[in-house]
């Protein structure tokens, strides 16, 4: 006795994403047609920003043809019976389908942007979900998926996203919802309709494929060198590795000079030496990953660096694209700096830098300027200091850091020579992605590699060289799951290897205050 | 307030068969006027703020009407207001979240059950259970088997919620009783639509004074020794008065079924799933015909013996729908049946699960057992979840609600967790409230939440053997609810210690910004402009330092760096005592509902007009995202890296940005990175502002390394 049964829609959202406001067009839409429909939803505290969802079902015949009976309508939705899923933003979509919610009686119409979660931002290395794990599930669980970047057709039609959706709806066909109801609608609702129209044509286009093509945006790829390799990086290096070394070069050159990336070549060599003796495959993993974290490293952040890079003119451009303005609008650009007395210390000779370190210990203070301070580069003076500071970067040879970096680079680069096998050389040679940030956070890298480097790739903790590759990709994750020591020094206990000291905290006494 | 609700007001004034559409809540703000009902009250909370909202913005027209409207300052006020309906024939309704507002109201709710009422007296609550609560999962009912106060529980469709508000006055006033009715959180935002009657307007209220107050009458107080009268009264009196009424109005329903052998009994709030499972299982149609006879109480306490039996009998199997635990229902049918000597047998949470929502699937998970039916739908949905789980690989990680762009409670956080890498950890008593999403990554900070304004209290406890002192994080809307009588008196009532920090935002954010009495006034927003509206309101001050608070500083949320030494401050200061920060900083919601019109009107006449936002140089950025650890700021994002070198994603500003300045600060405050700046981006230029860009542009273009033009710079 089951026959005549709802449509089902479920939407997802964001919050501010303008859901509440769709679910009414479509309530409306439905009303025109004179369709029994009924819309519900948990906005609560998912507003701030959480994700919501709204759940619409209708019935696909006319109120005047049911003889005074009404159908009898859900508020939430059952896995299995839902027959269209809207949803705004991709992972949501790959939550929908975990919930079930997707099956091949569904059409999912979804946007392939993203909006990272918390979770996955605050990654110290990489923690987005796999997008493509996513895309896949959607397509695979569904019987039919229209999927495109949504935010783009937002953007380019000056709307909310709400607007491209709803015309996604309507131009999919998988609900009794009719085009010219759908835009009255929207003109019923007032504000922003035009806006609001022009987003809903696009997305309507875009679902009935007579725009764009039905595929999400692909991961940009980088983009070439901006010089061709040079002559001894073409003859030198096989053909997988060459952009990266190419663009190593380049970076050298441009953080100090030629004798700077004849240096990084010739710290190279070696590597690709042993790469090949140990048939590094086609792809030469090892060198490519050791060009890529040397070349980095090497040209590492100092102040002379920073204020370099924040002076280049092409950055204004870049501030500008942004911030979404031409060149029309004049613009004030303030960094915020806040200089330490080991960055300074870094710039100078070590003798000096020892000095300035030792004043700072007595001082029992990090960073010169309590409040720190505030240059205006686009004002001539701040500028002009910045270009001053970048100067500096010229006797960068003579600094106390220099030293320091070059000797450790030389540690990192003799184990990777040292490692006897293509994967703990290609391990050793990616836990150079430790080393990054500034301050606290760069000390805080540096260290967990210096942790990692002395213990499971110098030392003879683990014998087996497979295995000691095990231990090395262990230990970095680790690393680069979580700011606090405790992941890192849980991949390195099976080791033998003892967790660091608690780092330690003044203790304050405070005696009950006396009883009345 | 969050939302204007003018259209939601003209709908409010319909008459008589004109179609109202909406949502469900506001369905029942409207039934209430046609119910004729003097005064209302209550709380704001979801899902049931929109109808106090409403009716706060709707002040203009009640008045017309003579409808006394009051926003309370917690749910023991807005239920101790029904006593006025003990002596008057006046009619009111309060509103709340449950079951955490029907907490806060009991003492009231007990003393007013006890008493009774001549004046028909409502309560709606939002019952916050289920898929999408923001609360601990317990039900109403249990409040109203121990006060003997009625409940209904409707089925979620508008006509029907609409009857049943106008049949609980009634029901109220036949039995001398208040009585609950319980909405769902879908349930309050489905849209729907009902014929309108005419409101009526009361006969006691605003435009109809009365004369005189009530007259003396011991009976109608909760006090010794009438209380032993009054007890007897619920289970004599008030009790069978209101089960003729249930019965002589048919508020619950029968739906007959083409069985005789089987029956369900279900509480209204579930028809429809229920109607969909047995659809799903092949025991119904689209429109509620089932093989099964179906008894759907809308009032689900007081149970009509005479009702449950009369179903019963002759049925050798009944099923009660029952949500949640315990099955007070259901043990209450099977003591009425084995009274009434039937031998029906009676299923229930032996064959649907006892914690969490009676969804679709749930309830068809058990309707399949109790009738042996079709379970193709059942195994459809774990199927999906088993097809979902196989093509995902992993889990999806979960998405929770944060602090808005701009929230000016992040910085508090931030400044905390900065502050503990020098302290150390510290015990942290978390609050109700938006603040509360301080207990989310990347902040992960609080050791329990033990109501709304009960942090303080929450650390009386815990401060006494702890070495370092304890932190209690309140809001303002915490600390006018309850934590200034129960946290801040109490502790210094007991000469404690301890910091509590008071998010002063000026608005109980979390439920839609309504006003507080420490909102700023009208003057001091339009004075504030587009800076903060709370720094100058100092009614939490005063009432601070009134009560006897010595050491008490008020530091500007987005000043991290402040915030930071005040924290500490106040963490290692000898001096004993409650401290307390008032982390001063207008909800952004707020501010900026003020300020873009303004700012958007004065750009569009062309006037001069500044934005500020914040970005991230990528070439400096290193990917490490510690900003991202220090601040969860939703603009503030990772993006693929231009630099083919660097594999991690780079932080990132998008265009939602508000320019708090937060990341800049916490940039200083933790000395974290340069690769922060501001940009202040200039609409509409004086000739001022031309003429100095072209000399800046000219000077910097003398110092500028080669390889762009120095004109886009200033």
């Amino acid at each position: 006795m089951t026959g005549e049964r709802c449509l089902t829609l479920v939407i997802g959202a964001l919050g501010g994403e303008g859901g509440g406001v769709l679910a009414d067009w479509i309530v409306a839409t439905a009303h025109a047609a004179g369709l029994p429909v009924q819309a519900t939803s948990i906005p609560g505290v998912a507003q701030r920003t959480g994700a919501t969802t709204y759940y619409i079902e209708l019935f696909p015949v006319r109120r005047d043809a049911l003889g005074g009976r009404a159908p009898v309508m859900c508020l939430s939705p059952t896995p299995g019976q839902v027959d269209v899923l809207l949803y705004s933003e991709l992972v949501e979509t790959a939550r929908a389908v975990q919930l079930g919610l997707v099956t091949q009686r569904t059409t999912v119409i979804a946007s392939t942007h993203r909006v990272y979660l918390t979770a996955e931002k605050m990654h110290l290395g990489d923690g987005r979900f796999d997008a493509d794990r996513a895309l896949a599930a959607a397509r695979g669980a569904a019987g039919r998926a229209i999927l495109f970047d949504m935010e783009a057709e937002t953007a380019a039609a000056g709307t909310v996203i709400s607007a491209v959706m709803f015309g996604a709806l309507v131009g999919a066909g998988a609900l009794p919802l009719a085009r010219a109801d759908a835009e009255a609608a929207i003109r019923a609702g007032g504000r922003g309709t035009e806006a609001s129209l022009r987003g809903f044509a696009a997305g309507h286009a875009r679902a009935r494929g007579e725009t764009g093509a039905d595929l999400p945006a692909a991961r940009a790829q980088p983009a070439p060198p901006a010089v061709p390799p040079a002559a001894r990086v073409a003859a030198a290096f096989p053909e997988s590795v060459r952009d990266v070394v190419a663009l190593g070069v380049e970076r050298c050159v441009d953080f100090l000079d030629d004798a700077y990336a004849a240096l990084y070549l010739d710290r190279l060599a070696p590597v690709l030496a042993a790469d090949r003796a140990g048939g590094g495959g086609p792809m030469y993993m090892t060198t490519r990953e050791t060009a890529r974290f040397l070349a980095l490293w090497m040209c590492y952040e100092d102040v002379a660096r920073v204020a370099d890079l924040k002076t280049r003119p092409q950055r204004f451009a870049t501030i500008r694209r942004d911030a979404g303005i031409g060149d029309d609008e004049p613009i004030r650009v303030i960094e915020f700096f806040k200089p330490g007395y080991d960055e300074i210390a870094d710039l100078l000779p070590e003798p000096l830098a020892r000095r300035v370190r030792a004043f700072a210990r007595r001082r029992g203070r990090a960073a010169i300027f309590e409040r720190g301070i505030h240059v205006q580069s686009t004002a001539f003076f701040g500028y002009l200091q910045l270009r001053l500071l970048a100067a500096l970067g010229r006797w960068r040879r003579r600094s106390s850091r220099y030293a320091t970096e070059q000797q450790q680079i030389e540690r990192w680069l003799a184990a990777i020579a040292a490692a006897g096998t293509p994967a703990l050389a290609t391990e050793i040679a990616l836990t150079g992605r430790l080393i990054k940030g500034y301050s606290d956070t760069h000390a805080r890298g540096k260290e967990n590699f210096l942790r990692i480097l002395g213990t499971v790739i110098e030392g003879d903790l683990v014998a087996d060289a497979a295995e000691r590759a095990i231990a090395v990709r262990r230990a970095r994750e680790a690393a680069l799951a979580a700011a606090e020591p405790g992941p890192l020094d849980a991949a390195l206990a099976p080791y033998g290897v003892a967790p660091r000291a608690p780092k330690a905290v003044p203790i304050t006494f405070h005696p009950r205050a006396a009883r009345r | 307030m969050e939302r204007s609700f003018a259209t939601e007001i003209e709908s409010l004034k319909l008459g008589e068969g004109a179609t109202f559409r909406g949502e469900g809540i506001l369905a029942v703000t409207k039934a209430l006027l046609q119910s004729g009902v003097s005064y209302v009250g209550g709380y704001q909370g979801a899902p049931v703020s929109h109808l106090l909202d409403v009716m706060v913005q709707a002040r203009d027209y009640l008045d017309t009407l003579g409808v006394h409207v009051e926003s309370c300052t917690n749910e023991a006020s807005a239920c101790a207001m029904l006593a006025a309906s003990i002596n008057y024939p006046a009619r009111g309704a309060v509103t709340w979240k449950s079951i955490v507002g029907t907490n806060v109201a009991a003492d009231a709710l007990s003393n007013l059950a006890s008493a009774g009422v001549v004046g028909g007296a409502l309560i709606v609550v939002g019952e916050d259970y289920g898929e999408g609560a923001s609360v601990i999962q317990e039900r109403t009912h249990a409040y109203a088997m121990k006060s003997s106060v009625w409940l209904a529980d409707p089925r979620p469709n508008l006509p029907t919620i609409v009857r049943t508000v106008e049949s609980a006055f009634e029901l109220s006033e036949a039995s001398n009783t208040p009585v609950i009715m319980e909405l769902r959180i879908r349930a309050c935002h489905v849209q729907g639509e009902f014929v309108a009657r005419a409101n009526r307007a009361p006969a006691v209220s605003t435009r109809a004074p009365l004369a005189e107050p009530a007259a003396f009458l011991y009976d109608r107080l909760s006090h010794p020794p009438v209380t032993f009268k009054q007890e007897k009264l619920k289970g004599e009196v008030r009790m069978p008065a209101a089960r003729r009424f249930i019965v002589e109005r048919a508020l619950n329903e029968l739906f007959a079924g083409t069985r005789a052998d089987a029956g369900i009994i279900v509480q209204g709030g579930l028809y429809n799933n229920l109607v969909r499972a047995l659809q799903l299982a092949g025991k119904a149609d689209a429109f509620g015909a089932s093989e099964v006879p179906i008894l759907c109480l809308n009032v689900v306490y007081p149970l009509v013996p005479d009702e449950i039996a009369g179903f019963c009998a002759g049925k050798a199997r009944v099923l009660v729908v029952e949500e949640g635990q315990p099955e007070y229902i259901e043990q209450e049918i099977a003591t009425l049946l084995r009274r009434a000597d039937l031998d029906t047998r009676l299923f229930g949470k032996d064959l649907l699960q006892s914690a969490g929502e009676y969804s679709t699937e749930a309830i068809l998970s058990g309707v399949v057992k109790f009738l042996d039916a079709d379970a193709t739908a059942l195994a459809g949905a774990q199927a999906a979840r088993d097809a979902g789980a196989r093509l995902l690989g992993g889990a999806v990680p979960p998405r929770p609600p944060t602090f808005c762009v701009g929230c000016p409670e992040r910085p508090v956080f931030s400044a905390m967790k900065l502050v503990q890498q020098d302290v150390g950890r510290l015990h942290v008593g978390a609050d109700i409230g938006c603040h509360a999403f301080g207990t989310f990554e990347p902040f992960s900070q609080g050791n329990s939440i033990l109501g709304y304004g009960m942090s303080l209290a929450s650390i009386a406890g815990v401060t006494p053997f702890q070495q370092r002192r304890s932190v209690a994080i309140m809001g303002d809307g915490g600390f006018w609810h309850n934590g200034l009588l129960s946290g801040v008196s109490s502790n210094l009532f007991n000469k404690g210690d301890g910091l509590l920090v008071i998010m002063k935002n000026g608005y109980t954010s979390a439920t839609g910004t309504q006003e507080l009495i420490s909102s700023p006034e009208e003057a001091l927003k339009r004075m504030a402009g587009a800076g903060s509206a709370t720094g100058t309101q100092m009614t939490i001050e005063d009432t601070l330092k009134g009560a006897g608070v010595k050491w008490l500083r008020t530091v500007h949320n987005y000043r991290v760096g402040d915030m930071m030494k005040t924290l500490k401050e106040a963490l290692t200061t000898a001096e004993r005592g409650l401290k307390v920060i008032i982390a001063e900083g207008e909800c952004q919601l707020e501010r900026q509902r003020r300020i873009r019109p303004i700012n958007a009107a004065r750009q569009a006449r062309g006037e001069r007009v500044v934005r500020v936002r914040y970005g991230v140089d990528e070439s400096v950025c290193s990917g490490d995202h510690s900003c991202i650890r220090l601040s969860g700021c939703p603009s503030l994002t990772i993006k693929d890296p231009t630099d083919p070198l660097k594999v991690d994603p780079v932080a990132h500003v998008n265009n939602n940005c508000v320019g708090c300045g937060l990341c800049g600060e916490v940039a200083h405050a933790a000395t974290l990175c340069p690769s922060f700046h501001r940009t202040e981006i200039v609409f509409n230029p004086t000739a001022w502002d031309r003429l100095v860009r072209r000399v800046r542009a000219f000077f910097i273009g003398l110092v500028a390394p080669r390889g762009g033009s120095a004109k886009g710079a200033p």
